[in-house]
């Protein structure tokens, strides 16, 4: 059976009752409801896969200080970082939001892409801030501004005449020590859950790229194109997989990308400092030879992302109300994108990942999402207003974890719906079937993504 | 520490919430490591923590600060308590040294660590009344009435999955083999007060407990090494060595535990500890053979 059968296969045959499937983490799901829901192994961990995933975790979870500190090994913070561990955004493995009013940066679960629409001034800020604001430095290295957030509210009409309200937001950078442009564009971007990674890296990228249509030959309204991105560990353009716009290859490079652009660390892989050519304190403060984050940690790190298991579906009260919660979800066109099943490579070297079926609701593909939701893109081929579509498994648990129901790359959806009426783009019509749906299918809708 | 056994199985202590209750209060109770300075002052950072910060301590801010923003930054439970009584640990010969004066009354700062350990304290005797309570025989709908009313294989099979987990996750794994091969001292359990060896024997001694049908070295009723014996002597009988090696093992445990963590691999002491996770692994591995001889089946990564 080549690939593509497979992936049929596991779409139509006795596993795909989407609207029943409890294991949507193949053999990597379990049953921890808890506020830890998102921070349990797989069940099936060997003991000495069990054994680096408990120094994974304690890597995610280090809280890095300035280097030289007493305790070597956890030091090199810095010089500009967001916050000083990966737990501090990805809070209990899961999901960031922007700042509620009046909260320090200091306790930022998000980042902040930054680009300007002229060539010239996207020069300038290259050489003075980067691709992304530090909001936090390390003593004698000025932080590179305070980010000041606004909501707009904008108010919509469903078909049957019922009103919804969406926010969005307005980004300002204030204290910056830099001189902004007038075309200066800022975009938020919240830490993304960071459970069942292994299984999206295990899909054979064959596997991904079987849904891409790049231009709707299919003529269902949806392309669907895949990132190409370089990497830090494999020869050549490759699929991208991880990040709000497919950014990184590999898990590999998204810890190491993630580990210097936000906290300041280097690794064998990226060696360098995280300051931009002209901050000339952040230079002279960047301490270069050891790596902050050894080969050894990073591994561990790589390791627990890789085996971090993903929870059951949340109590799948009424089966009947999501069976009809199912059928709006492909009749609105959500499943185009937000594709039930993916398998996983059956040669992945470890067992427990191979020839995995899982239900993660994403292609991993990159999509047209409209001018309402672009932000700034510096992520291989994707244009501001291409995001990948983010999995929904685990949404159900959300608050339970991270104690807020915040939506979208930049957590400007308060709920699923109002995250579904901010479709646009291919997204358009699966966003109008539902703003025209009765009352009763939105909820059976609602109820079934809330249930993944 | 003994009553430990009763997580990881949707007993009280860590339930998850549904609509009718809260999530049980594990994480306000046990929550760990500590990030200290979102506590109180530590070396380098005179100035750090809720207890030096101008707002005055109160339950709502603590409660709302308890690894709200950060795993780490907790703020509520024994190891905060720990810290406040002992605080950081830069004495290699023993614990921390908190001087006593900082309890004294006197500045913002002072008044605020008193309030602080009273709140804290108050909080966690709250919880642990909450669970007592749950957990009384006699008291109509508690969970003790409830494990009563349920098939006896049901309940063993939770004790079983949550002395597995236990032993296997948390004292094999998160708080013996992390700190080994993270050589930090923060990884060090109760890592203010070097109390860190009692934990892990107390721990154990609830497993033994359980097994034993002992309380407080009472006999409390039949234990479930009898019932294992019956089913399969030789499972009976290496499920009473298993157990009587890891007590033995944690008893050995060199003390302080973060001395451990400075020696090289190939010192006794070290070796030592590294027997004491076999030694846990092993124990996890009996448990789950025992829960398999009954027909139960129990998932615990790594066992």
């Amino acid at each position: 059976m080549n690939e593509s059968e497979t992936t049929r296969s596991a779409m139509t045959g006795p596993l795909t009752a989407p609207d029943r499937v409890e294991f949507i983490g193949g053999g990597l799901t379990h049953f921890d409801r808890t506020r830890d829901a998102y921070s349990r192994p797989a069940p099936g961990l060997s003991v000495t896969e069990l054994r680096s995933f408990g120094l994974g975790n304690r890597v995610f979870n280090t809280r890095w200080v300035e280097a030289p500190a007493s305790v070597s090994g956890f030091d090199g913070l810095g010089p500009l970082f967001i916050r000083d561990s990966c737990s501090g955004c990805h809070l209990r493995d899961g999901r960031g939001r922007p700042p509620h009013e009046g909260e320090s940066d200091d306790l930022a679960s998000f980042v902040v892409k930054v680009s300007a629409r002229s060539k010239r001034a996207r020069r300038r800020l290259a050489a003075e801030i980067g691709p992304q604001l530090h909001t936090a430095a390390i003593s004698g290295v000025a932080a590179e501004g305070i980010l000041s957030l606004e909501y707009v509210e904008v108010s919509g009409t469903y078909a049957d005449g019922s009103l919804y309200s969406l926010r969005a937001p307005v980004l300002k950078l204030r204290g910056a020590n830099a001189k902004l442009p007038r075309d200066l564009e800022l975009s938020l971007r919240v830490a993304p859950a960071v459970f069942g990674l292994g299984l999206i890296e295990a899909v054979a990228a064959s596997a991904i790229l079987e849904h891409a249509d790049p231009d709707d030959l299919d003529g269902d309204g949806v392309s669907g194109r895949p990132n190409w991105v370089s990497s830090l560990v494999h020869e050549g353009q490759q699929v991208g997989r991880f990040g709000w716009k497919a950014g990184a290859a590999t898990l590999t490079d998204q810890a190491a990308m993630a580990a210097l652009d936000d906290i300041g660390l280097t690794s064998s892989l990226l060696p360098r400092s995280n300051c931009a050519p002209s901050q000339d304190s952040c230079r002279e403060m960047f301490q270069s030879g050891q790596a902050d984050l050894s080969d050894r940690l990073l591994d561990s790190l790589v390791g627990y992302l890789r085996l971090l298991g993903v929870p059951a579906r949340t109590a799948v009260g009424n089966i009947d109300s999501l069976e009809r919660g199912y059928e709006q979800f492909t009749r609105m066109g959500c499943a185009l994108c937000h594709r039930p099943a993916m398998v996983t490579d059956d040669t992945h070297p470890l067992p427990l990942l191979r020839d995995q079926t899982f239900f993660p609701y994403s292609d991993f593909l990159l999509h047209d999402m409209g001018p309402g939701l672009a932000g700034v893109s510096i992520e291989g081929i994707a244009t501001q207003r291409e995001w990948r579509t983010p999995p929904l498994w685990g949404i159900g648990l959300l608050e339970q974890v991270n104690g807020h129901t915040l939506l979208l790359h930049d957590g400007r959806a308060r709920s699923i719906e109002e995250a579904i009426l901010w479709h646009g783009g291919e997204g358009k019509s699966a966003r109008e079937a539902f703003r025209k749906s009765s009352t009763a299918q939105r909820s059976a809708l609602v109820e079934f993504v809330q249930s993944l | 520490m003994q009553t430990e056994i009763f997580r990881f199985n949707d007993a009280p202590i860590d339930a998850p919430a549904t609509s009718a209750r809260a999530e049980g209060p594990e994480s306000r109770i046990n929550a760990w490591p500590v990030n200290e300075a979102a506590i109180d002052y530590v070396r380098g950072r005179p100035g750090s923590g809720l207890v030096n910060s101008p707002e005055p301590a109160t339950e709502q801010l603590i409660l709302d600060r308890n690894q709200s923003t950060d795993e780490s930054d907790v703020t509520t439970g024994w190891h905060a308590i720990e810290f406040l009584l002992w605080g950081q640990d830069e004495n290699l010969l023993g614990p921390g040294q908190r001087p006593a004066k900082d309890f004294e009354p006197g500045d913002l700062s002072r008044e605020n660590r008193r309030a602080f350990l009273r709140i804290v304290s108050r909080i966690l005797v709250r919880d642990l009344d909450y669970l007592a309570d749950v957990w009384r025989r006699d008291s109509p709908g508690s969970y003790a009435q409830q494990l009563l009313a349920m098939d006896p294989l049901e309940v063993i099979g939770r004790a079983l999955q949550g002395a597995t987990s236990l032993v296997s996750i948390e004292l094999a794994g998160e708080r013996l083999a992390v700190a080994l091969d993270s050589g930090s001292q923060e990884d060090e359990h109760s890592c203010f007060s070097d109390t860190t060896h009692l934990d892990l024997l107390h721990d154990v001694l609830g497993v033994s407990n359980f097994l034993e049908g002992r309380y407080e070295g009472e006999r409390t009723g039949a234990g479930l090494l009898e019932l294992i014996a019956w089913k399969s002597p030789s499972l009976g009988k290496r499920l009473a060595t298993a157990l009587a090696t890891a007590q033995l093992e944690a008893a050995n445990l060199h003390v302080p535990f973060d001395q451990i963590l400075q020696l090289s691999s190939d010192r006794p002491e070290r070796r030592q500890a590294e027997r004491t996770v076999t030694a846990m692994h092993e124990l996890a591995l009996a448990l789950k053979a025992s829960a398999e001889s009954l027909g139960l089946h129990i998932v615990v990564p790594g066992v």
